[in-house]
């Protein structure tokens, strides 16, 4: 089993936006999806998922509709918002810009020690 | 997610997030069973993994809105459930206080109206009003040729000073039906020194005030809206002045300027009398002045009295001792008419209100603190607990407030019409500072007192609270707050109430008197006969006498007569000097006079009480006769027939003029000139034909409608004069309920608070102690199962009634004979000491007391213990 490591503070967000782009996506799968790509290393509890996704909800970044899934039960689908879309892209570039510049410093600090 | 959805859809989103919480642990469980596990142990690790189903509910709704707000509605909610279950008790409180609220509220608004109200001028504090005070002390107006010597003689005037006097001015022959309106006769610069200009038109020049300038008027706006119905164009227009003179408009004054009191024309000086602007000891003027910038009043007093000296010096015969009065303007309007009494009654209203308030909080905070206890020990923290407590508090407050502004709103509306007519410039208005106050007040006794509960439960502690809540008995501590208040109480409503007890008898005293006067039917107005058509008193005498063949003539009407004043307005004044030929008193005492023709006294009360009403003959030479009433002939007459005695009287402020002898032929009952001074003043009824005054109040009697007795007089007054204006129409009714409203109206807000008082203190003390012994049904059960008989258990309450009786009078007595000195000293009207009323007033006290402890204790004792014990 990989290590798992805590998220920091307010990526779970992104991280939620992020999956959630690829189509409407219901919470059990939004939890299996982020642990799959992370290759275990992020496993969301539902009590920070369901939160979250409410809090993203009510943020109106991503809006929900109850729909019956192809195993027959009924589930809330998740999708981006317009806003929720330009949020992420933000995010994301933000994201990515501070992660490389935060390697960049370790590198040339020579790693480690 | 909408916001409202989110915070009133809270039953469908509760189901939503069940589900999908659900959804998510059946799909990993799902998982699971297709991966080979066991479906029971898959469900044991989610939850296990998952941390409680609820807590993470408590998250989302975390989410959904900020936990502080939902727990503030939770609160509200149940604060309203448990005070609409305590529903007595609530009505109780919220109905004590919305009085007491509603009482402070109005007493201030009447006060402050009366003593602090803005007026309508510019800077009002920075005009002085000058007035003079003669060698006797009589206060009196001044004179126009002392005005102009003192405005020129002042240098802080720099020659700005105006004066003005009051007088009747009829209008005329302007489409209209001839009216009589209250005038005010100015010197050219009043309105300029006032800082009020015409909003139509122009001012008055100092060319309209030389004497023999064409005549010109200035009109208020509300003559200008009823009587010109507004037209732009009455500036110009010609109207016929006091049925003599014409005289061209020339201006319209803004909205609510009535300056002096009720004005509606205004006339430039130079149109009074020769006479009376020649005369220096004709002093009907009062004279204003602006106060430069850095002036004072001292020092318009010190320039004043020089010249005043000066004067006095140059005019002995007029101006010996006549000194200048000087105050603001403001000062003159506010102030007089009220006295702090009713603030301090009010105030203590408020205070018996709170009290009470306190006594039902602890009392209820007492049987609670069992509830407050199970909530300690389920989890609640204390501040969760004050919350509640808080906003239970908040919301009896709150709710007392809200009708208390609602009545007083109400209560205004009724009465500022009438107070309209009483005094200018009264607002009676709602005022946010004050409101905030009251607010301020009740939010603070309530929540004062109601969080009693949570500093008790906080510490007795959470078993201690469980064991003893609201079983046995209250705590010792509560009990001695309820005694001391309940005391407290006792003693400022005794005070009070005594209080109110002496200014309701005074009031009842002066109404009965009113009795007199028959008011229902008769109708008043004022008729003034101009001097220049009706130049002797012969022409008067016939205008009245044809004037009252015609209206008796006239179907419905079944009286008429003349007077001077009517009543319920302040009678003229003659000095007594003496009775029989034995002066009265030195100096000579002043009595009220009232000229009145022969049918004044069966038109206005049931005739004489003793000897004749005046015949034709009465007031014609030889026959100098008068009629006084019983004040007079208690006062003055002593013991023997007061019929044939003989008076001497002189007119006041003209010692040279020669006195009259007449001789008294009749006793009137007493008839109410005005609410000042003594409760009624001695007076002296001259007849008609003696001495017929130019201006006099018409007094009609008729079996229809007001409005149909009305046209009857103007009918026949224009059929004998086209030209002569009627006054102001009046009934005998309105003319009593102005004269209370502006005199004794303390006294009658007094009695009322009072009365108010006695309530409020019998219900809130029989309920705190109804319900103290409430509490204590289980303690009686006891008693009564341990064998105590029903009359021990009696005597143990009846003690602390007994308790609070004889605490309640030890300090109240003394309290209320202190309140009756100040009640002497600030009412006239009023007595000082009245043991019936003290009395009277404790009997009702320690009878509410007495029942609140007998008659619950008796309910208790009647109960069968088991009964008792169950009950919580």
């Amino acid at each position: 089993v990989a290590e798992r490591s805590d998220l920091p503070q307010g990526t779970l967000d992104l991280l939620i936006l992020q999956v959630v782009a690829a189509g409407p996506i219901h919470g059990y799968a939004i939890a299996q999806r982020l642990q799959l790509i992370s290759r275990d290393v992020v496993q969301v509890a539902q009590g920070s998922l369901y939160p979250a996704l409410h809090r993203l909800e009510n943020r109106r970044l991503l809006t929900a509709d109850w729909r019956t899934s192809d195993t027959g039960r009924e589930s809330k689908f998740y999708r981006l918002t317009a806003s929720g879309r330009r949020q992420l892209k933000e995010e994301a570039a933000s994201w990515l810009r501070l992660t490389e510049a935060i390697s960049l410093i370790l590198k040339a600090s020579g790693g480690p020690r | 997610m909408t916001w409202w959805r989110r915070w009133f859809c809270d039953r469908a989103l509760e189901r939503e997030l069940d589900a999908e919480l659900r959804d998510h642990v059946e799909r990993e469980v799902a998982a699971g069973v297709r991966a080979g596990q066991s479906e029971a142990e898959l469900r044991r690790q989610v939850r296990l993994t998952s941390g409680g189903f609820d807590q993470i509910k408590e998250a989302c709704r975390d989410v959904r809105r900020p936990r502080v707000l939902a727990d503030l509605v939770t609160d509200c909610r149940s604060a309203g459930r448990i005070l609409m279950k305590d529903r007595w008790f609530a009505a109780g409180a919220v109905i004590t206080l919305a009085l007491a609220l509603g009482a402070a509220n109005i007493t201030f608004i009447t006060e402050y109206a009366t003593r602090l109200r803005d007026l309508p001028f510019e800077r009002a504090n920075r005009v002085a009003i000058v007035r003079t005070v003669d060698g006797r002390g009589r206060e009196g107006g001044v004179s126009y040729p002392d005005f102009e010597d003192w405005r020129l003689a002042a240098r802080v005037f720099d020659g700005r000073a105006a004066a003005f006097a009051p007088g009747a001015i009829s209008l005329g022959r302007d489409g209209a039906l001839p009216e009589q309106f209250d005038g005010l006769y100015v010197s050219a610069d009043t309105f300029a020194v006032l800082g009020v200009k015409p909003v139509l038109g122009r001012d008055f020049s100092a060319a309209d005030n030389l004497a023999g300038a064409e005549a010109v008027a200035i009109i208020a706006s509300n003559i200008w809206k009823t009587r010109y119905g507004a037209s732009r164009d009455v500036v110009g227009r010609t109207v016929l002045v006091n049925g003599t003179t014409p005289a061209t408009i020339i201006g319209v004054m803004p909205d609510g300027f009535r300056f002096i009191d009720f004005t509606d024309v205004w006339l430039p000086i130079s149109q009074l009398p020769a006479s009376t602007l020649q005369r220096r000891d004709a002093r009907a003027l009062l004279m204003i002045a602006r106060l430069p910038d850095g002036a004072d009043l001292d020092r318009v007093r010190a320039e004043l009295s020089p010249v005043a000296a000066n004067l006095a010096v140059t005019y002995p015969e007029t101006n010996k001792d006549v000194r200048p009065v000087v105050s603001s303007l403001e000062a003159a309007y506010n102030g007089g008419l009220t006295d702090s009494l009713p603030l301090l009654t009010a105030g203590l209203i408020l205070l018996i209100a709170s009290a009470n308030l306190a006594n039902l909080l602890l009392a209820r905070g007492t049987a609670r603190s069992r509830e407050i206890a199970i909530r300690a020990a389920i989890g609640a923290t204390r501040w969760r607990i004050v919350r509640q407590l808080l906003i239970e508090s908040l919301l009896l407050g709150l709710v007392a407030w809200l009708l208390a502004v609602g009545g007083s709103w109400l209560t205004l509306k009724a009465s500022s019409s009438q107070v309209d007519t009483v005094l200018p410039y009264w607002r009676l208005k709602m005022d946010g500072r004050l409101l905030a106050m009251l607010a301020a007040v009740a939010l603070l006794t309530t929540t004062l007192f109601g969080l009693a509960p949570a500093f008790h439960a906080a510490r007795v502690g959470t078993a201690a609270g469980l064991k003893d809540g609201g079983r046995v008995s209250s705590g010792a501590n509560t009990r001695r707050w309820t005694l001391a208040l309940l005391v407290g109480q006792f003693a400022l409503t005794l005070a009070l109430l005594t209080g109110a007890g002496l200014a309701t008898r005074t009031f009842y005293r002066l109404y009965a008197v009113d009795l007199n006067v028959r008011t229902a039917d008769a109708v008043t107005t004022f008729v003034r006969l101009p001097s220049r058509t009706y130049a002797t008193s012969g022409q008067r005498v016939t205008f009245h006498q044809q004037l009252r063949d015609r209206l008796l003539a006239s179907p419905g009407i079944t009286a008429s007569t003349v007077a001077s004043v009517p009543p319920f307005t302040p009678a003229g004044r003659r000095q007594l000097i003496a009775v029989d030929g034995r002066p009265v008193s030195d100096p000579p005492a002043d009595v009220g006079t009232v000229v009145v023709d022969p049918a004044y006294f069966h038109t206005v009360t049931r005739g004489l009480v003793l000897g004749q009403p005046f015949s034709e003959l009465h007031g014609t030479s030889g026959h100098q006769a008068v009629i006084v009433n019983q004040r007079f002939a208690d006062l003055y007459l002593g013991a023997g027939s007061p019929l044939g005695r003989h008076l001497t009287l002189r007119p006041p402020n003209s010692p040279s003029a020669p006195p009259v002898d007449a001789t008294i032929i009749g006793i009137s009952p007493d008839i109410r000139q005005a609410y000042e001074g003594e409760a009624v003043v001695p007076v002296v009824y001259l007849p008609f034909r003696a001495e017929p005054p130019a201006g006099v109040t018409l007094i009609v009697r008729g079996s229809g409608a007001a409005g149909t007795t009305v046209a009857a007089v103007r009918n026949a007054a224009n059929a004998i004069d086209p030209d002569l204006a009627l006054g102001a129409v009046n009934t005998l009714d309105a003319l009593r309920a102005r004269s209370r409203l502006a005199s004794i109206g303390t006294v009658s807000q007094y009695a009322k608070l009072g009365g108010l008082a006695l309530v409020l203190s019998v219900v809130g003390l029989y309920s705190a102690m109804a319900y103290a012994v409430r509490r204590r049904t289980q303690e009686i059960a006891i008693r009564t199962a341990l064998g105590a008989g029903a009359a021990q258990v009696r005597w143990l309450f009846l003690r602390t009634g007994a308790c609070v009786i004889a605490g309640g009078v030890a300090t109240g007595v003394p309290a209320s004979l202190a309140l009756g000195r100040m009640l002497h000293a600030s009412v006239v009207h009023a007595d000082a000491w009245d043991p019936a009323t003290l009395i009277a007033v404790s009997a009702i006290l320690v009878g509410a007391a007495l029942a609140a402890s007998i008659v619950p204790v008796d309910r208790a004792t009647r109960l069968a213990p088991s009964a008792a014990l169950r009950s919580e």
